[in-house]
């Protein structure tokens, strides 16, 4: 029986799509997982997971100390 | 942002833009006037204006494939798009087939090409003939770099670290077109930049005035005024010469308060002895001319707008847009040679400013600061345009100008920030025979809604946009074929909807 379900489609890297991964298995979002760059999640998560991802990148980015 | 801010050419696009969605009989009362017709002419590009020359002088109108017949064949189709365009500017009429050009608007350009007609349109000098000498190029330019540069400063605002005291706010009429412009917002401390004024602030000065004009405009279409005088008179300042004494005697009462308005901007000086007398600035009469004062990589172009300001000493921005100031090193340092706050402010708002000596500031561009201007809504490509088109002299003889690790870093900063790109989705799954899916599938393909599909797994994955109602209208008729897909409550909840 085909089924339907209403979400959001995300295309990412696949860096991003691993941390995402790591992220569903303490809280459920991910619909289904479509390929190593796309994803089906639930759209209510959207927000959320946009700002945690982009906190997590930024801890993880060395800063070169360019000025002195 | 719905358009792009930034190049010229896009602004000229929109003064054309505002000048189709007028009405015809107003068109023809623009055209009336010779310089307006004129002014028209300098704006539209290089093939327009081929295309409007070679049927000038032709009382008779030709036939269309002759026209495209005048093209190389491979540019055939370029040159029947462009008279599409000037028909919608209402400069060219077409009927059965055959073009010509309106004959308004070619009475009234012969005459601006070769005088006669209304010359009064062209502005009536004051006290006769005679270069007036009372208020010099070099006045006019401090004067229009000193108002306009006070507008930016406004803008920018409390950045500014240099003044303790704010920013003398400008005159109301200049406060009401930032705010209508939605360049700045009310906010509970005074005024506010918003992100396009950020944008704006990165823009080249002749954008940026075109800006201000077309949003005077909308704002005289709202407060009533007759456009097609207030369109007149701005095509008219257009055409002026620089330096020379105007008499405001013959202007309406509508121009006289434009006058008054646009004297707060700096485009037009207005002297206090002798208040019929204007003079249009440097800020206006350049935007007829071709040649873009700064825009990009070709400074070499620019030379006669050089010769056309004086560089003066308070006149910071006319100084520096026609020379560099800044050198950016593949190491992301930038050393900028300017003292002028506003300069530094707007760097401030992408760089990190390290130290200021009296003629010279450094700083570097980092992940941080440059993240920072792109979450004000500033994006990576107006970073580089700004930071080209204000590259020193000697980097301007490189190619390219600025280093490609820095140019590619600043993209990849911008990109870091989107690394998820959401769409909203329906997610089609389980289809019970390949039959099925393949159906949907082809039929999705066709109206372009597929997102994700695969084919072993028989999943799809379609756009939820409006192009997705014909979607569902497909997938009814499917299932009407297909009864089973009828009894998913879900499917038919999605249909419903």
């Amino acid at each position: 029986m085909v089924k339907a379900v209403k979400g959001t489609f995300i295309e990412c890297d696949s860096a991003a799509r691993e941390v995402l991964l790591k992220l569903n298995s303490k809280e459920k979002f991910i619909i289904e997982d479509l390929d190593s760059t796309h994803l089906f999640i639930n759209s209510t998560h959207l927000k959320r997971i946009q700002v945690v991802l982009d906190e997590l990148m930024d801890a993880n980015t060395y800063k070169a100390n360019v000025v002195k | 942002m719905s358009h792009q801010l930034g190049s010229e050419e896009e602004f000229k696009t929109t003064i054309a833009d505002y000048l189709e969605s007028l009405p015809a009989q107003f068109s023809q009362r623009v055209f009336s006037s010779p310089a307006a017709c004129l002014a028209i002419f300098r704006l539209i590009s290089t093939v327009g204006k081929q295309l409007i020359m070679s049927m000038l002088y032709l009382d008779t109108s030709l036939r269309l494939q002759d026209v495209s017949q005048w093209a190389r064949t491979d540019c055939q189709r370029m040159v029947r798009g462009k008279i599409h365009q000037l028909r919608k500017l209402q400069l060219v009429t077409e009927e059965h087939g055959n073009v010509s050009l309106n004959p308004v608007f070619r009475t009234q350009l012969r005459n601006a090409l070769t005088g006669g007609g209304d010359f009064s349109s062209f502005g009536t000098p004051f006290n006769g003939t005679g270069r007036d000498t009372r208020i010099t190029r070099t006045q006019l330019a401090q004067y229009a770099d000193q108002k306009w540069e006070a507008m930016l400063r406004f803008m920018v605002g409390r950045q500014d670290s240099s003044g303790e005291s704010v920013v003398q706010p400008p005159a109301e009429s200049v406060r009401s077109i930032l705010r209508t412009a939605k360049l700045m917002e009310d906010g509970e401390n005074g005024m506010a930049i918003t992100n396009s004024g950020f944008q704006f602030l990165l823009q080249d000065t002749q954008s940026q005035v075109w800006t201000v004009l077309l949003q005077y405009l909308r704002q005289a279409e709202m407060q009533q005024m007759d456009v097609v005088e207030v369109l007149n008179f701005l095509f008219q300042l257009i055409s002026l010469q620089l330096g020379r004494a105007y008499s405001a005697e013959p202007l309406t009462s509508i121009q006289r308060r434009m006058l008054g308005e646009l004297r707060d901007f700096g485009l037009v000086l207005q002297d206090d002895q002798r208040p019929l007398c204007f003079y249009a600035t440097h800020l206006v009469t350049m935007l007829s001319s071709s040649s873009s004062t700064n825009s990009g990589a070709n400074s070499t172009n620019s030379k006669d707008s050089v010769t056309e300001l004086p560089t003066s000493q308070q006149g910071e921005l006319a100084a520096s847009s026609s020379h560099g100031y800044i050198i950016l090193e593949t190491n992301c340092r930038i050393y900028a040679y300017t003292d002028s706050p506003l300069q530094i402010a707007i760097l401030g708002l992408f760089v990190r400013l390290v130290s200021r000596f009296s003629n010279l500031v450094t700083g570097a561009l980092t992940r941080d600061s440059v993240r920072q201007a792109l979450s004000q809504g500033i994006t990576a490509d107006q970073i580089i345009t700004f930071l080209t088109a204000n590259a020193h002299p000697q980097m301007q003889s490189r190619v390219p100008v600025l280093p490609v690790t820095v140019t590619d870093q600043i993209r990849l900063w911008e990109q870091e920030r989107n690394r998820l790109h959401p769409t909203h989705a329906h997610f089609y799954k389980d289809f019970a025979q390949k039959q099925d899916f393949d159906r949907v599938l082809r039929y999705a393909q066709d109206i372009g809604v597929v997102l994700w599909a695969s084919i072993e797994k028989r999943q799809l994955v379609v756009t939820r946009q409006v192009i997705y109602a014909r979607f569902q209208r497909l997938l009814l008729c499917v299932i009407r074929v297909l009864p089973w897909a009828y009894r998913d409550v879900r499917v038919r909840d999605l249909i419903v909807r």
